[in-house]
């Protein structure tokens, strides 16, 4: 499948297909991975970044592809995992290059930080119970009504389960409050 | 509302771009004022992004699953799947009687089978065979004279109609040649009509002397043996007269004939495969196609010998001489061989998947090896190359149990609704697949009249032709497959070499424009040009802390990155340092009907090219005033080359670049005098990669179609299987 396509899928909304396509470049970078300190874990947990990133900066309305996809994931995973290893404080040298231009790395040092925050905001949502989650998911993602939700989900009426989100989004925003991002980002 | 609630609402609207644009301003400017507001917006933004980054996420999880089924589709020889079945039936024939049994020889009890004490001459002339039966178990018998009987677990009622349990006897008299039924005094009359006797029996059951009758729902699945299959044959009733004579009433029919049609027009692929197909876009009239996919399946079972033997052999011997032992023997070899408990009862929906050993027990299907093995011409004219087997089949798919499917191919020379009867015995009464092969029982298919007779012949042929088939779809795929792994490998180092050399690439080029660059600005700006410090490897980082040269270097540095002019005043003096980057940009004509084009400038000045990217044949770059560039366009359509060159390039708009076809030598000519030396040999190299690349794309791409269909296929047909696809060892996740 060509780039163009696969960044039209993503921009679309219709990833699954393109993320599947995407997979096929893996291979390439467990073996950068491998060969640079990490395990077949760490590969994984980097490609799968990367794949997020990726997404991320397609939806951004500004975004041109300006490279090949390949050469982007590649040069991005390059990143994180220098990224990660300088995190760790691992004696293994990082000197590769990354072939990203300073801007690039600048634009992903923000991405890198907003990921560990919304990390963190996925863990406390599996933390918030069932219920809390799935009122969440369908609302922001599954983009339904309140009151379709609150159908769904057997509220009694509409404002019930807009308190109900509420009161979750609170208890969120409470603990992702007191907590701070763990410099590591993986394994953690 | 509650304001938190509004308040809520509007950053909402806020972060998902909903806002007007004066609402968005003026909430823009609270943010900036209220610190605690910024928080909120900043806290709900986190949560927005990580409900989007759990669903993202998700997918990239099940593509990666995907892509390792991929990979492992590769890898047979998982521990798939595995079953031993054992029909198990019991059978006693009791040779030794030493008990007092209601039968017994030729003596009779008071009371018949009616309750009444009529006997007739018959009864008294055949002695009777007693068989001691379990009444709670499915059952097969077969008498002297060669009657299968098959029955099933309580079907005999007492006098209250309830089934009986325990064990009861059976007792049977046979008259199956005309020797016997005249010896016997049996006559072949119904009222006034002269009947032609296939042969007579008797059977009467008892526990503890009372009589059971049978539950007329059910009833007793009885094959009586014949030379000579004649037409429209009927069961009849005996009814005694006061004469002590027989007479035939209430006849019904018996099985009848089956019609044999070509085996290949048949359709013995599981249910929905040829649907399926069609829906996801192929052929389904292609038998080779559909053929060579089902069969492919077949390596699932290549570690399982045991799946693929002989389940069930056939149901009787061709012992008719030690005749009543014959059977026995062949069960309690098979009764030692496995469990003597009934069959574990299963449905398709209890399989569970599991990753542990359990898999054997709960993991079934039928090999398509062995469907290959029998939907061929050595099959043609025999049960099953009928209608009625194909329906049998598709239920045998359905529930996916090669006990079943074994049992009718290992007995060709049985009626199909003996093995009928057979097959809904090896399930418990209550379940589906018992009833749907006992209404199969119910319709009486017989036999192909003046079938094919080989059935031993055909019956190893099976055997052995199954299990060979699914060595060879094995060891074919694994060959093809380890071939393809080993050729993954070569084309991921390739890769990963030429991105790596890439990005090196373009790491030499900048440190090499950058050094021309600040050698030049030194040079106007009157320095001494000799000591041009040398940018490091990490010169994208270059931290800047000092003024003089290394401010000149700061703005040198930058406008290199970003490829824009550099204009520079030193403070002092107020010289200048101008270096210009000129926008050029190259229309390629006709750019959509390449498979792949590749535009590269060679600069005078750089060791290597530069790869412009591209979109819709456009390509644009900024050009270093102090190189000199040559323009290079490379493309492919499937193996053909087009190229296109032009010595020195202006900054300037080419709107139409026309490609003309190269061979393989000229385009290598051209490479080779295209630039200075080194540039030739990495554009050498580059287009060495692209036309690996072409090829192999082409082979990756048709074997991801080749996994996606085969996993599909399996997902549809060994659906358990599917959901077993246990993580591979080098992907092991926590």
């Amino acid at each position: 499948m060509q780039d163009q396509k696969i960044t039209e899928l993503i921009r679309t909304d219709n990833n699954d297909r393109a993320l599947v396509v995407l997979y096929r470049h893996f291979p390439m970078i467990r073996k950068m991975i491998l060969s640079n300190g990490g395990n077949a874990e760490d590969a994984e947990d980097i490609f799968q970044e990367t794949l997020i990133i990726l997404c991320r900066k397609v939806k951004n309305p500004g975004f041109e592809l300006t490279a090949r996809l390949s050469t982007y994931l590649f040069s991005v995973s390059l990143y994180l995992w220098k990224d990660e290893l300088k995190k760790r404080k691992h004696h293994i040298r990082a000197d590769f290059e990354t072939g990203l231009k300073e801007a690039e790395e600048k634009e992903l040092e923000d991405i890198i930080e907003k990921e560990s925050r919304a990390r963190l905001a996925e863990k406390i949502l599996d933390q918030l119970g069932d219920r809390c989650r799935e009122l969440l998911l369908l609302f922001y993602k599954g983009g339904m009504k309140l009151k379709a939700i609150a159908a769904y989900m057997g509220y009694n009426s509409e404002n019930t389960a807009k308190n109900q989100k509420y009161k979750c989004l609170e208890g969120a925003r409470n603990r992702l409050k007191e907590l701070k991002p763990t410099t590591q980002t993986f394994n953690n | 509302m509650r304001p938190e609630l509004e308040l809520m609402e509007k950053i909402e609207q806020y972060l998902k771009g909903e806002m007007t644009d004066p609402g968005k301003a003026s909430f823009e400017s609270q943010i900036a004022n209220d610190p605690a507001l910024a928080e909120q917006v900043k806290l709900q933004a986190d949560i927005m992004r990580g409900i989007e980054r759990n669903i993202l996420k998700q997918k990239i999880q099940i593509a990666g699953k995907r892509f390792r089924w991929g990979v492992n589709a590769r890898k047979w020889g998982l521990g798939g799947l595995s079953v031993a079945v054992i029909l198990s039936v019991v059978f006693f024939y009791d040779k030794n009687a030493s008990h007092h049994y209601a039968y017994e020889g030729k003596s009779l009890p008071e009371y018949n089978e009616q309750g009444e004490k009529k006997w007739a001459d018959a009864d008294r002339n055949i002695p009777a065979q007693i068989f001691l039966l379990n009444a709670s178990k499915d059952t097969v018998i077969e008498t002297k004279g060669g009657i299968v009987m098959a029955v099933p677990a309580h079907v005999f009622l007492d006098e209250n109609g309830n089934p009986v349990d325990g064990r009861i006897e059976l007792a049977v008299k046979e008259a199956l040649d005309p020797a016997t039924i005249m010896k016997a005094g049996l006559s072949t009359r119904s009222g006034n009509n002269l009947l032609e006797s296939g042969g007579m029996f008797f059977t009467d059951a008892r526990k503890d002397g009372k009589i059971l009758k049978i539950d007329p729902a059910h009833g007793i699945y009885a094959e009586i043996p014949t030379d000579n299959n004649r037409p429209g044959m009927q069961l009849f009733n005996g009814k005694r007269t006061m004469s002590g004579n027989i007479d035939w009433i209430n006849p019904k029919p018996l099985e009848h004939d089956l019609v044999p049609v070509d085996i290949q027009m048949l359709n013995f692929y599981p249910p929905h495969y040829l649907d399926s197909l069609q829906q996801w876009g192929y052929d389904r009239m292609n038998k080779k196609f559909t053929d060579s996919l089902y069969y492919s399946l077949a390596r699932l079972f290549a570690n399982e010998t045991e799946y693929i033997g002989p389940a069930s052999k056939p149901i009787m011997e061709n012992e008719k001489s030690s005749g009543k032992m014959s059977k026995s023997e062949f069960l309690d070899k098979l009764l030692k061989n496995g469990s003597s408990q009934p069959r574990k009862y299963y449905s398709t929906d209890t399989i569970t998947s599991s990753a542990d050993s359990s898999i054997s027990e709960t993991c079934y299907g039928i090999n398509p090896s062995k469907i290959k093995a029998i939907w061929n011409e050595k099959f043609q004219n025999t049960i099953l190359a009928t209608r009625e087997f194909e329906e049998r089949l598709y239920w045998i798919h359905v529930y996916r149990d090669p006990a079943i499917f074994d049992l009718y191919v290992n007995n060709l020379d049985k009626s199909l609704s003996v093995i009928d009867s057979l097959a809904a015995l090896i399930w418990h009464g209550g379940s589906d697949v018992y009833k749907i092969f006992s209404s199969f029982a119910s319709r009486h298919d017989g036999k192909v009249q003046n079938g094919s007779k080989q059935f031993e012949m055909l019956r190893e042929y099976y055997q052995n032709k199954a299990r060979a088939f699914t060595e060879a779809i094995a060891k074919t795929e694994n060959e093809f497959w380890g071939k393809q792994a080993q050729l993954d490998d070569e084309a991921l180092d390739r890769r990963t070499k030429h991105e790596t050399d890439s990005i090196n690439r373009m790491a030499q080029n900048f440190r090499e424009e950058l050094r021309l660059n600040i050698k030049e600005a030194y040079r106007q700006l009157g320095y001494d040009t000799a000591i041009v410090p040398r940018p490091g490897t990490s010169a994208y980082r270059a931290q800047v802390t000092t003024t003089g040269w290394c401010n000149v270097d700061r703005y040198v540095t930058e406008s290199t990155i970003t490829r824009t002019s550099l204009n520079y005043t030193e403070p002092g003096t107020g010289k200048k340092a101008i270096i210009n980057y000129l926008p050029v940009s190259v229309q390629v004509d006709q750019w959509k009907q390449y498979d792949r084009l590749n535009v590269y400038l060679l600069p005078d000045r750089l060791t290597s090219f530069m790869r412009l990217d591209g979109i819709e044949g456009k390509y644009t770059e900024k050009l270093d005033e102090l190189m000199r560039y040559k323009l290079i366009c490379i493309a492919y359509k499937d193996e053909q080359a087009y190229f296109y060159s032009k010595d020195t390039i202006e900054a300037k708009d080419y709107s139409t670049i026309i490609l003309t076809p190269a061979g393989k030598d000229e385009l290598n000519k051209k490479l080779n005098s295209a630039g200075n030396f080194t540039q030739s040999s990495f554009l050498d190299r580059e287009n060495d990669f692209a036309l690996f690349d072409i090829t192999d794309q082409k082979r990756q791409k048709y074997n991801l179609g080749l996994q996606e269909l085969t996993r599909r296929a399996t997902e549809l047909i060994f659906p358990c299987y599917s959901r077993q696809q246990p993580i591979t060892n080098t992907e092991q996740r926590k």
